[in-house]
């Protein structure tokens, strides 16, 4: 009799021409958003390629510019145009690009990847110059979101698990044959738990086979470093939140009267936590820890120009007035040094002024984080949703680091320029030498929390035993 | 008859506990999301005011400098926000704030607010539209899933219709409490926003208000199709159950699924080249404006048309003329370019649009967002505007340093009396018409919506049977 019940089970599955039709939508569905996924994470790389390849070629042709120059000086040519000039290849000439690469999880979860910058062009001049970039999309198609795995395993797949699972118990509560199944050696609690299980494992199955196969379509690199591993832990996040949904809907099945009564109850939850709590999060968050105005910095940006525009004369003065080794080198009054030399000062007396509203940004910013840290636990789609971002390399503390090394970067460049400008050290040869953009810890985590695993884990037991243990004196 | 079973569905919502907690949480979150946009719009229009106010100062104030450098100089632009964008705020997250308007380059809009949001955003901003659009209907299907099915259910149904109550009646009476209950939500929100616009400035640009009334009604064919689809399921279905996973799911497709998968469609219909190739391929052609060679082919050019050999023998400065036809090259480049760019993205939303065939949500939202002014046609008008302000500064400043040769190899200064010569950017909001022509095709779409779906309850009660 045991053994027949979950084969009997099986038979009713597999002749439900309903969940035939629904099995066939989530594996369309879970398939062009994986396939969507993996092209625009392969986009996104080619775009770094390109500019990786931009860069070569520029360091090639101005080698050979420079090889051309010295066996043929062109005494016409202006300092901008020439490579071989300090200024001219610092300000003008130099090609470096700054990128954060995009993990094998970003073609599950894009996340904020198609809104966060991933290639920045460093320079010596403000960072504001290279920093404000992003790709060209449709905005629409910001607005919209990407159809992505993510999307559907944290939005759609809990209304898919309603849809196979509602009527289990409660359906046959209300067609009266509950009584007659509780009255078998079978007990009703293991029944139930059987039955969605079965749900859950084909559910589980077509969901991966659908995900595989559109991995495969969009061209995944299934071979690449680390992409069975970023699989595995994307896997293990849905499988566990996908496992709070199911013991949602068996806790509700449980003890309502009908499968009406369950569809509702469980849709009021998906609404709240899928929709609700988020936007009410994302409202608290800007409401409590608003960020600076972005009007306000620019304005303030445009003062300090003007303001470090009418001091640069006297901070060159007060400069080569402690180094009037370095003024004798550029063999002019202080009043006629040219544009490379004051821009020095200009660009970093403006940066001085407007440091305090950069922090404070970057203060509120974490403020924020730190909020949105504490709210994810309001809803296991947050914890999922950030859980997967971070795997797919697009959360903030790794964009955040990224942006940090690319601030190094742009120190580490001024510390090897400026110098060479301000001491008139005009011939430039060390194309080698100047400081390349490094990202030491580029690498996005392999593994999600163990704080949410075990959150999530834990939330689906709590709600699986207040199933179990209502179905253990069930109402009939 | 049907004014009876209208008044008797009217009293049973009202007395129906689930409906006055979805009123209650619909009102409060519809008041909140109002509230906070309209305080949020309120703020960024204050903030824009007053620095496009310190831009015209710092412009005009910025000092005697040679003319090209006040070309770099420039000035930033910033775009105004219709009223109804507090509703909808649309695509102004995913666009800059502003745009600064220098010598040679036509510049992206900087410091995107979605960049500095946290995820939390791509779950959905808490607006009026999020709660009209995705909230609301699911209130309808949860509250009408079983107008028929119940009744039908609990022998109700069979009761009536042998009492001789004609079933288009029931039909009838049933779509007129349904709404009547719900009007008890959405008319005091709607006289409330027709207030507020109404105070707020009816001669505002953007004609917000006659916006509001077209809004007004999109909402009320999107609300009516989704209330009339309910009860023709409803009618249709062999039992609550049905009726609900049915409407469930098609709630699912058409507020969850469709909207991302319509743009997605759409990208692939008409893909957009990749940033870096666009920019790279833009840069080879623009060149740098600096260029020494490139300076030097024009100078002579310019040498050659006066007839003669030295610089200083020129009755016009070679620079601002140089300079001028290297803008007007660039002009016709980024037109070229960016004008293909957005040819693509107009082709991407007319087939997204299409989607609306399917789903309604997709026509109520775009037309939504044209009404509100906070598309992409609205936003490529201020592009526009604000790139041919670009444009007549940089004919001024030229035109004038082309008039002053340099004196002993000198540059002439201009200064303020140059400066006022530029006129101040005066951003002409369109009116509703402009909103009109971009909305309509979305507003048929969901006309047809509400007559398909009316004409299929109708159809479907009509054929009622117990």
């Amino acid at each position: 009799m045991n053994a027949r019940l979950p084969r009997l089970e099986i038979v009713s599955l597999i002749r439900d021409r309903a969940i035939w039709l629904l099995l066939a939508l989530l594996a369309g569905v879970a398939a062009v958003s994986a396939a969507n996924g993996a092209r625009f994470a392969a986009a996104q790389r080619a775009q770094q390629a390109a500019a990786l390849a931009e860069q070569r070629l520029a360091a090639a042709q101005t080698r050979a510019r420079a090889a051309a120059l010295a066996a043929q000086p062109d005494p016409k040519l202006m300092w901008w145009d020439n490579p071989a000039h300090t200024a001219g290849f610092a300000y003008y000439k130099m090609v470096n690009y700054a990128v954060k690469p995009f993990p094998p999880a970003a073609a599950l979860a894009v996340g904020q990847a198609d809104l966060l910058p991933h290639t920045f062009k460093v320079n010596i001049e403000l960072r504001d110059s290279f920093l404000n970039t992003y790709d060209y999309e449709n905005p629409h198609r910001l607005l919209a979101g990407r159809l992505d795995f993510a999307f559907v395993a944290i939005a759609l797949l809990p209304l898919f698990i309603l849809a196979l699972s509602f009527n289990v118990v409660a359906g046959e509560r209300e067609s009266g044959v509950l009584a007659l199944m509780a009255a078998q050696p079978f007990p009703l609690a293991r029944l139930a738990a059987l039955k969605l299980a079965l749900r859950a494992a084909v559910l589980g199955l077509v969901l991966a086979a659908g995900t595989l196969a559109g991995l495969a379509w969009g061209g995944f690199a299934f071979g690449a470093p680390g992409a069975w591993a970023a699989l595995g832990a994307v896997a293990l996040v849905v499988a566990l939140y996908a496992a709070f949904w199911f013991a949602l809907i068996f806790a509700l099945v449980a003890r309502a009267s009908r499968p009406a009564v369950v569809a509702l109850r469980y849709a009021a939850v998906w609404l709240a936590l899928v929709v609700l709590v988020p936007a009410g999060a994302n409202l608290l968050v800007k409401t409590l820890r608003p960020l600076p105005s972005r009007v306000g910095f620019i304005d303030a940006t445009r003062t300090a120009s003007d303001a470090a525009g009418r001091a640069r004369a006297k901070l060159v003065a007060q400069y080569f007035g402690d180094h009037p080794e370095l003024a004798a080198a550029h063999g002019v009054p202080l009043d006629k040094l040219p544009w490379m030399v004051t821009r020095i000062f200009l660009l970093q007396d403006i940066e001085t002024r407007t440091r305090p509203i950069e922090q404070a940004f970057a203060a509120q910013m974490t403020a924020q984080q730190n909020l949105l840290d504490r709210l994810k636990y309001l809803s296991p789609a947050l914890l999922a949703q950030t859980a997967l971002n971070d795997l797919g390399g697009s959360g903030l503390a790794r964009h955040r680091a990224f942006l940090a090394a690319v601030d190094a970067n742009h120190a580490a460049l001024r510390a090897f320029f400026n110098p060479r400008i301000l001491a008139g050290q005009n011939a430039f040869a060390d194309f080698d030498a100047w400081p390349r953009f490094a990202w030491q810890r580029a690498a996005a985590p392999l593994r999600p929390p163990a704080g949410v695993i075990v959150l999530l884990a834990l939330l689906a037991a709590l709600l699986a035993t207040a199933g179990l243990r209502a179905l253990a004196r069930p109402p009939l | 008859m049907t004014s009876t079973i209208a008044r008797h569905e009217f009293r049973a919502y009202l007395r129906d506990g689930r409906f006055r907690w979805m009123a209650a949480l619909v009102l409060g979150l519809l008041g909140l999301a109002a509230a906070t946009g309209w305080a949020h719009r309120a703020q960024l229009v204050r903030e824009r005011g007053a620095i496009a106010a310190s831009e015209q100062q710092r412009w005009l104030g910025q000092g005697d400098k040679w003319a090209h450098s006040a070309a770099h100089y420039g000035y930033y632009a910033f775009k105004p926000l219709n009223p109804l964008a507090s509703l909808d705020q649309g695509i102004e997250p995913y666009v800059g704030v502003g745009v600064w308007l220098e010598a040679h380059n036509q510049n992206d809009f900087v410091h995107r607010p979605a960049e500095d949001a946290t995820a939390l955003q791509r779950f959905g901003e808490l607006t009026a539209a999020l709660v009209l659009q995705l909230l609301l209907p699911l209130c309808l299907v949860l509250l009408a899933f079983g107008a028929f099915t119940t009744e039908r259910e609990s022998g109700t149904l069979r009761q009536l219709l042998a009492s001789g109550v004609p079933p288009g009646a029931l039909a009838r009476g049933k779509a007129l409490g349904t709404v009547a209950a719900f009007g008890l939500i959405l008319g005091p929100a709607a006289l409330l926003g027709a207030a507020a616009l109404a105070w707020s400035g009816t001669g505002a640009a953007g004609e917000p208000l006659a916006r509001f009334a077209l809004l007004a009604a999109v909402y009320l064919l999107y609300l009516g199709a989704f209330l009339a689809l309910t009860l023709a399921v409803s009618a249709r279905a062999p039992s609550s159950r049905f009726a609900l996973v049915t409407l469930l799911a098609f709630w699912g497709v058409n507020g969850l699924l469709a909207p991302r998968a319509a743009a997605e469609f759409a990208a692939r219909l008409h893909p957009a080249p990749l940033t870096q190739d666009f920019k790279q391929k833009l840069k080879a052609e623009l060149g740098d404006p600096h260029d020494y060679a490139e300076l030097q082919k024009k100078r002579q050019a310019l040498l050659d048309r006066y007839g003669v050999k030295e610089e200083k023998d020129l009755p016009v400065n070679w620079a601002g003329l140089s300079l001028q036809m290297g803008e007007e090259r660039a002009n016709g480049i980024y037109d070229r370019r960016f004008g293909a760019l957005f040819d693509t993205y107009r082709a991407q939303n007319r087939a997204a649009t299409l989607a609306g065939l399917i789903a309604p949500l997709v026509a109520a939202q775009r037309a939504s967002l044209a009404l509100a002014g906070t598309d992409f046609e609205h936003h490529h008008h201020f592009l526009a505007a604000a790139e041919q302000q670009r444009r007549h500064i940089q004919r001024v400043l030229n035109d004038d340093l082309a008039k002053k040769p340099d004196i002993n190899g000198e540059r002439q200064m201009s200064g303020r009396d140059l400066y006022v010569q530029v006129a101040h950017f005066h951003y002409a909001e369109p009116g509703v018409v402009f909103a009109w022509r971009h909305a309509w095709p979305a507003l048929a779409l969901l006309a047809g919506w509400f007559v398909f779906s009316a004409s299929w309850a109708a159809r479907a009660t009509a054929k009622l049977t117990a």
